[in-house]
């Protein structure tokens, strides 16, 4: 297991490291630079400038410091919002982003399984079509949409909660809404389609058929293999929910993380960009590992087995199904 | 499981239930306003801002040696006298007794520590040219004459003298802009961080003190007793709030959450201005609008086959019918522009040197130009037009594609670029027609006539990538900088501009308008021309409903 382990955590910091050398050359491609403004500004400041970000350096001793800043985590200053450092950037938006996307998650998961389960228990039933319904409309309106219709419905119309901004309870409501509808939605169809292929099962009609009460059935034995495609995808949706939404943060004024991930490739804020893309493929790989070994720990039947063949190589392997 | 399934329920239910009770927002009567900024301020060190976010919070934060008043002129501020020298080259501040936040002196050698920082070679200033109408700053900066070489002495504690490169008749105007604020030197040399948090050691000297910085979302501003002139403020605080979203910002609006919506400090949704301009309708809300510093054009590539022909350029620009832009498509009261320098105070009118959507005299120029080129119709090559993503900067280019096809029979492509990457398109002069908009640093025509003074090496970068240039146009603007006669001087800067425009290496559009919601209880704000906005006597009407 620690062997196992380990390897992993070997590919990710690979994989982390491709990712970083990725994003540093296409960053380095894109035309502009932090400086490049719409009133263009004399050779000698512009030359001040980039000695003083240490922009003239060849590219494998600026590529080396990043390396360097990543490993230390010491990220650096931002270049364009010069009272801040990326370390502080991450700090002060991630725990704001993680709690909203918390917030949506929780909502997301809660309400897509109870839709979902519904809907397989009801097949073609007026249950079945109005959350799938529900689902649909989830998937396909963009979240900006969903995000200025709760606005003026619940805000403007209603008076019911506040339009934007960041600080109560009250106001994490629209914005964990609007970020929920598409997780609710892909969950709700998951579970759907795997509670209706689990209830075809056979030993669904061998719990029946010992007498085990319809609860105890569906709770016990059906929902909890139907639920497993959905902790895969909750490990993906952890990473991207957490590190916030470029969108909702933006039309909510929330100050998270998320809209980072777009305006420092817009002002070309290289630090920026590097910092927070680290952090978002860090907890990326730390999500899908944690959903990896929770796997293990839900499925009984997946274990982490030893390959004798290729010298204690540890992989998973499903066992078939009944 | 089942476990599970219940605590789920719980937390849906504890979700659902809190979004059904609330209160009503309580309208607010406190002394002070609540404004939206759009995002956070880059810095709030006046040395290094450069975006009018910073500018606005840092006019409200200090003093500078003048401040603009309501007639749009500079009157002494942080400087009680000024005297001027004879040939206008040299000015004397005599500073009055104010005091930093901290309790300390403002000193004439808080200014010049100030300027010398900026024009140091090290420092990341990106607006150290403004302070090149110093004597030698630009030699210092580019590493060339010691800082000691500066035209600024502080001749005393109280007495600051400034030596210009020319005589500057708008310098005292310059010595109102941030760039040129005094900053305390014994808090910066202790502390050079000083201007990242609201610490104590944030320090500034003017009508309010930064209070609070929450990063990427709030920072309010208190009234500062220790300012010269404090019974002139009348607010007790700003809460500036930063939601980088125009819409989210009106819907606050309307919802009685902010005082102000829209320019300086943010935007206006544009379909709302439309929305708002309709008239005869009985309107919920009211824009108010006023002129702004600035001009809207497009410049021309004019080493671009076929381009590089005046005549064309001239038919183009006859070609373009602004009025039907200005009602039809921008609609919020935008001026067309003849000619390039947009009406500002001491320029009240703004010459008319061409004919606006002139389509038979468009088409005469054209077809002069296409046999200056010895070409016709069908021989002329397809033009691109590029703008920087933006709904409106299309909508004003598919009027103009439309315009150029039906009067001239001109084929033109649209190409439109992320800013950074337009950007640099543009200043590589890999363009036929870009678009582009100009905000005046100071009210005078300087600002908007010397951008096209020398045509840019597409390495060095600069600010004219049309590629045009012209030795008059060079000996007007360098005779007008001598010049002390303000009316001979205006003489030659319009001689200029019409230079400039017969031969057009941009085509103007309009003159840029802003507009702004405010509540009727908010008065006494100063707004400039040039987009700011100074909150100083600012007060909120007792009287006035909400």
């Amino acid at each position: 297991m620690i062997l196992y382990l380990t390897k992993r955590l070997f590919a990710n910091l690979l994989a982390l490291w491709a990712i970083v050398s990725i994003t540093f050359f296409l960053m380095k491609a894109i035309p502009g630079d932090p400086f490049t403004q719409e009133k263009a500004l004399p050779k000698e400041i512009l030359q001040s400038l980039y000695e003083h970000y240490k922009l003239n350096d060849p590219w494998y001793i600026q590529y080396g410091n990043y390396l360097k800043s990543i490993v230390t985590w010491d990220l650096g200053p931002s270049f364009k919002y010069k009272a801040r450092t990326v370390n502080d950037i991450i700090n002060s938006g991630f725990p704001i982003s993680a709690t909203l996307g918390l917030e949506a998650m929780l909502l997301a998961l809660s309400c897509g399984v109870v839709l979902g389960t519904l809907a397989a228990l009801k097949q073609n039933q007026w249950q079945d079509y109005t959350s799938m319904i529900f689902a649909v409309i989830g998937i396909s309106v963009p979240s900006f949409i969903l995000a200025a219709t709760l606005q003026y419905v619940l805000s403007i119309k209603l008076d019911l909660l506040p339009v934007a901004r960041w600080g109560t309870f009250k106001q994490s409501i629209l914005p964990a809404m609007a970020l929920a509808a598409l997780p609710t939605a892909f969950i709700a169809r998951l579970t759907r389609a795997n509670m209706v292929e689990v209830l075809a099962m056979d030993y669904i009609k061998t719990a029946r058929s010992k007498g085990l009460s319809e609860r105890a059935v569906i709770f016990k034995h059906a929902l909890r293999n139907a639920l497993l495609p959905v902790v895969t995808y909750l490990g993906m949706l952890t990473a991207n929910i957490l590190t916030g939404s470029f969108i909702i943060e933006k039309i909510f004024g929330i100050p998270g993380l998320g809209q980072w991930f777009i305006n420092s490739i817009t002002n070309r804020d290289y630090t920026v960009i590097m910092g927070i893309t680290v952090f978002y493929s860090m907890i990326l790989l730390l999500a899908i590992f944690m959903v990896d070994i929770a796997y293990g720990w839900i499925d009984p039947r997946l274990k982490l087995i030893v390959d004798s063949s290729s010298k204690g190589a540890f992989r998973p392997a499903r066992k078939p199904r009944d | 499981m089942l476990f599970m399934f219940k605590n789920i329920i719980f937390i849906l239910i504890t979700f659902v239930l809190p979004a059904c009770n609330t209160s009503s927002q309580a309208l607010q009567k406190q002394n002070f306003l609540r404004l939206n900024i759009f995002t956070e301020p880059p810095t709030l060190d006046p040395r290094k801002a450069t975006d009018s976010t910073s500018m606005n919070v840092l006019l409200n934060l200090f003093e500078g040696l003048t401040r603009i008043g309501e007639d749009h002129h500079p009157h002494p501020a942080a400087a009680e006298k000024i005297s001027i020298s004879q040939d206008g080259r040299t000015y004397t501040f005599i500073l009055r007794d104010s005091y930093w936040t901290n309790g300390e002196k403002v000193t004439a050698e808080d200014f010049l520590y100030a300027w010398q920082t900026i024009l140091d070679p090290k420092f990341p200033s990106l607006f150290a040219y403004k302070l090149y109408v110093i004597e030698n700053a630009e030699k210092i900066k580019e590493g060339k004459l010691p800082i000691k070489s500066l035209g600024v002495r502080a001749l005393d504690e109280k007495t600051l003298q400034v030596t210009l490169k020319y005589p500057t008749p708008y310098f005292l105007e310059l010595t109102a802009f941030p760039t040129f604020y005094p900053v305390n030197k014994k808090v910066d040399v202790k502390n050079p961080e000083w201007a990242a948090e609201a610490s104590a050691d944030y320090v500034s000297n003017g009508p309010f003190r930064l209070k609070h910085w929450e990063h990427e979302n709030e920072i309010q501003l208190f009234k500062n007793p220790r300012y010269w002139d404090s019974k002139a403020v009348k607010l007790d605080a700003l809460h500036l709030a930063m939601i980088d979203d125009a819409t989210t910002e009106f819907y606050m609006f309307e919802m009685n959450e902010l005082d102000w919506a829209g320019s300086p400090l943010s935007n206006l949704p544009p379909e709302l201005i439309a929305a708002f301009k309709d008239d005869g309708v009985e309107q919920k809300f009211q824009v108010n609008f006023y002129p702004a510093t600035a001009v809207y054009y497009y410049k021309i590539n004019t080493q671009h086959y076929p381009l590089e022909n005046s005549s064309i350029r001239q038919a183009l620009a006859c070609a373009i019918n602004r009025k039907d832009i200005v009602t039809h498509i921008t609609q919020a009261g935008q001026i067309p522009a003849l000619a390039l320098v947009p009406p500002m105070p001491g320029w009240n009118e703004p010459s008319q040197l061409f004919e606006d959507g002139n389509t038979a005299l468009a088409k005469q120029l054209f077809h002069q130009g296409l046999e200056e080129l010895n070409i016709t119709l069908e021989q002329f090559p397809k033009l691109t037009l590029c703008y920087n993503t933006n709904r409106e900067h299309q909508k004003i280019a598919q009027a103009v594609q439309q315009q150029w096809k039906d009067a001239l029979g001109v084929e033109v492509e649209l190409a439109h670029f992320d800013w950074k990457v337009y950007l640099s398109k543009i200043s590589h002069q890999d363009y036929d027609i870009g678009r582009m908009g100009w905000v005046g640093d100071f009210h005078d025509p300087v600002s908007f006539l010397e951008p096209f003074k020398f045509k840019n090496d597409p390495e060095a970068g600069g600010n004219n990538d049309t590629g045009w240039e012209h030795p008059d146009y060079i000996a007007y603007l360098d005779q007008a900088e001598k010049e002390l006669d303000l009316v001979e001087r205006a003489r030659l800067l319009r001689k200029a501009e019409a230079l400039l425009v017969s031969e057009m290496p941009i085509i103007p559009i309009y003159y840029i308008v802003n507009g702004y919601l405010k509540k009727p209880y908010v008065q006494g704000i100063y707004l400039s021309p040039l987009g700011m906005a100074d909150f100083k006597k600012a007060y909120i009407e007792k009287t006035g409903k909400t």
